[in-house]
């Protein structure tokens, strides 16, 4: 494990039933990063963020938080905030007393509470009851109940599902607010613009399988990436490896996908179709997560 | 910790609506009674010892505070399982309903813990409450109809003399929330299963209804097996108004009821640290 990264993702399987939910999910998030879970509904990105929270228990793998396994462990849970879904509150109970409700299991104090009203932009509305609440106020107030016991690493599940454009706004302010006081923030969301506007770091799952992850910049940016149509891939793949300034980032059966090693020193196209002889076609894609989420 | 988890249980117990119908509903229905009972005392005492005065010569009445809270006890005890229940089958089965359970266990405390800091809360809540059954019962009925002898049926006619009664309703209130508590231990292990917390009170209400069958019908394989069900000690109340007072049977009420309960949590503790939480 990088001393940079937090938490360490290490062969995770997970089954409901003889649904394979997570299957053979790597990967790790570096420390102090806005970090997107990417994927469609059904990709196996709330039962991630679940097993974090250990609010499921019996899966396979190794998941280490600061060096630490979680398995046996619950101590991990008191430098994480969570909001797992959607944010669900005592609604016959005021927003406040909610936050008494959750501070009281990590010995939280009042001040804490009324630093985290103003934080999140509740204040003036903090004895109102949460039913009376939108659900934009309540997705601030899970930011302020997740924050409550001041954690380095925060994990919400969608959080700007359900929100009109300004509630989107604020919630994207809050996270970078969040990331400048130096927490780790992990969202997950099945949408590909709230990772290119918020995130640093992203990865990819898709039916319950890791499809990439990384740096943001370094998946999309920075490097030229194209997309061969090729007969049979395992020829072109011994082909390719012969082309200086090649890097081969992922393949299927008759598509490979690469990019350059080193960024400034262009792909030559022309080379390509000399020495790649079953070659169909050959794409410039505009963003590899654009790539891999369609 | 525990403490902790206590004090934020009893803020949502106590802060939802549904914990005092129970309440409500006897503080309302209880006096109504009464007075239904004082009105109709010399039609009541016909129907009940009418062929006594025929052996008998009674002078004044019989109808008082004990005997009315005698009766009411007897009529209301089997519907007590509705109300005591209340609080038990929302418990857990609203927490997860709700989704509140996705926050609240995410925090570093055991859910060992948890469950029992909602135990606690249910134990309270139901002794509370037959606490209030009884004695609120005892005490308006006394405001209302005054103090004397009670008459109750047993091997006959019994007459229990004033100074011999109270500590009576005191065991009958210990020996039925004895079997109330097993009822709502029930409950909260069906709460520890059901996102709805309407079933486990429909399926307790049921347990209770199938028990209360086993006990009243004479059948000798009916007859063999109620002793072991806690349900057939629901109406072991009356027996604080027997002379001598059966202790051997109610000694052996509160060794099922106990064996119950603790089957009872056993399972919901199983079931609860399980659990996955997906809702």
């Amino acid at each position: 494990m990088k001393i940079d990264t937090i938490i360490e993702i290490n062969n995770l399987y997970k089954k409901f039933g003889d649904l394979q939910v997570l299957n053979n999910i790597s990967f790790s998030i570096p420390k102090n990063s806005i970090f997107g879970i990417l994927g469609p509904n059904g990709s196996g990105k709330s039962t991630l963020m679940r097993i974090f929270a250990k609010l499921i228990k019996n899966w396979n793998g190794e998941i280490l938080f600061k060096n630490n396994s979680i398995i046996n462990s619950d101590n991990h849970l008191m430098k994480m905030g969570f909001i797992i879904e959607s944010p669900s509150f005592y609604e016959y109970l005021s927003a406040e007393k909610n936050l008494q409700i959750f501070a009281r299991l990590t010995n939280t104090n009042q001040k804490k509470i009324d630093e985290l009203f103003e934080l999140v932009n509740l204040n003036d509305r903090k004895n109102s009851k949460v039913s009376e609440y939108s659900y934009g106020m309540k997705q601030r107030l899970g930011i302020a109940q997740a924050m409550l016991h001041n954690p380095d690493f925060l994990i919400l599940d969608e959080p700007n599902n359900g929100l009109d454009p300004v509630g989107i706004n604020q919630m994207a302010d809050i996270l970078f607010k969040l990331k400048q006081m130096g927490k780790t923030i992990c969202i997950s969301t099945h949408l590909l613009g709230e990772v290119d506007r918020m995130c640093t770091d992203v990865a990819i799952l898709n039916k319950g399988k890791l499809i990439v992850s990384g740096n943001l910049n370094e998946l999309t940016r920075k490097k030229l990436f194209y997309r061969l149509e090729v007969n049979n891939s395992s020829t072109a793949l011994n082909d390719l490896k012969k082309i200086k300034n090649i890097e081969i980032i992922y393949y299927l059966e008759n598509s490979i996908l690469i990019s350059q090693k080193k960024e400034g020193e262009p792909i030559e196209e022309n080379l390509i179709f000399k020495k790649i002889k079953d070659i169909k076609s050959l794409t410039r894609e505009s963003s590899l997560v654009e790539y891999f989420y369609d | 910790m525990i403490r902790s988890l206590i004090i934020n249980e009893f803020i949502k117990v106590l802060n939802k609506k549904r914990t005092y119908i129970g309440f409500i509903l006897l503080f309302i229905l209880v006096p109504l009674i009464i007075l239904a009972i004082g009105d109709g005392a010399e039609y009541l005492e016909s129907q009940i010892y009418g062929q006594l005065r025929d052996s008998f010569m009674i002078v004044g009445t019989l109808t008082n505070g004990y005997l009315s809270t005698y009766l009411i006890i007897g009529i209301l005890i089997t519907q007590m399982p509705f109300l005591s229940t209340i609080v038990a089958s929302e418990i857990f089965s609203r927490e997860y309903s709700d989704g509140t359970f996705r926050m609240y266990l995410t925090r570093p405390i055991s859910r060992s813990k948890v469950l029992l800091s909602k135990l606690i809360i249910v134990s309270i809540y139901t002794i509370l409450l037959m606490f209030f059954f009884v004695f609120y019962t005892l005490i308006i009925s006394y405001l209302f109809l005054g103090s004397g002898d009670l008459a109750v049926f047993h091997k006959g006619l019994l007459f229990l003399s004033e100074d011999d009664i109270i500590w009576r309703f005191f065991l009958a209130y210990i020996v039925s929330t004895t079997v109330m508590l097993t009822t709502s231990f029930l409950c909260l292990m069906l709460s520890t299963m059901s996102k709805n917390s309407v079933t486990p009170i429909i399926i307790t209400i049921s347990v209770v209804f199938i028990g209360s069958i086993i006990s009243f019908i004479p059948l000798q394989m009916f007859e063999n097996i109620n002793p072991y069900l806690f349900t057939g000690y629901l109406d072991l109340f009356l027996s604080s108004f027997h002379d001598p007072v059966p202790w051997n049977t109610i000694f052996i009420s509160f060794g099922v009821c106990t064996f119950w309960s603790l089957f009872f949590l056993i399972i919901a503790f199983i079931i609860f640290n399980r659990k996955e939480i997906l809702s």
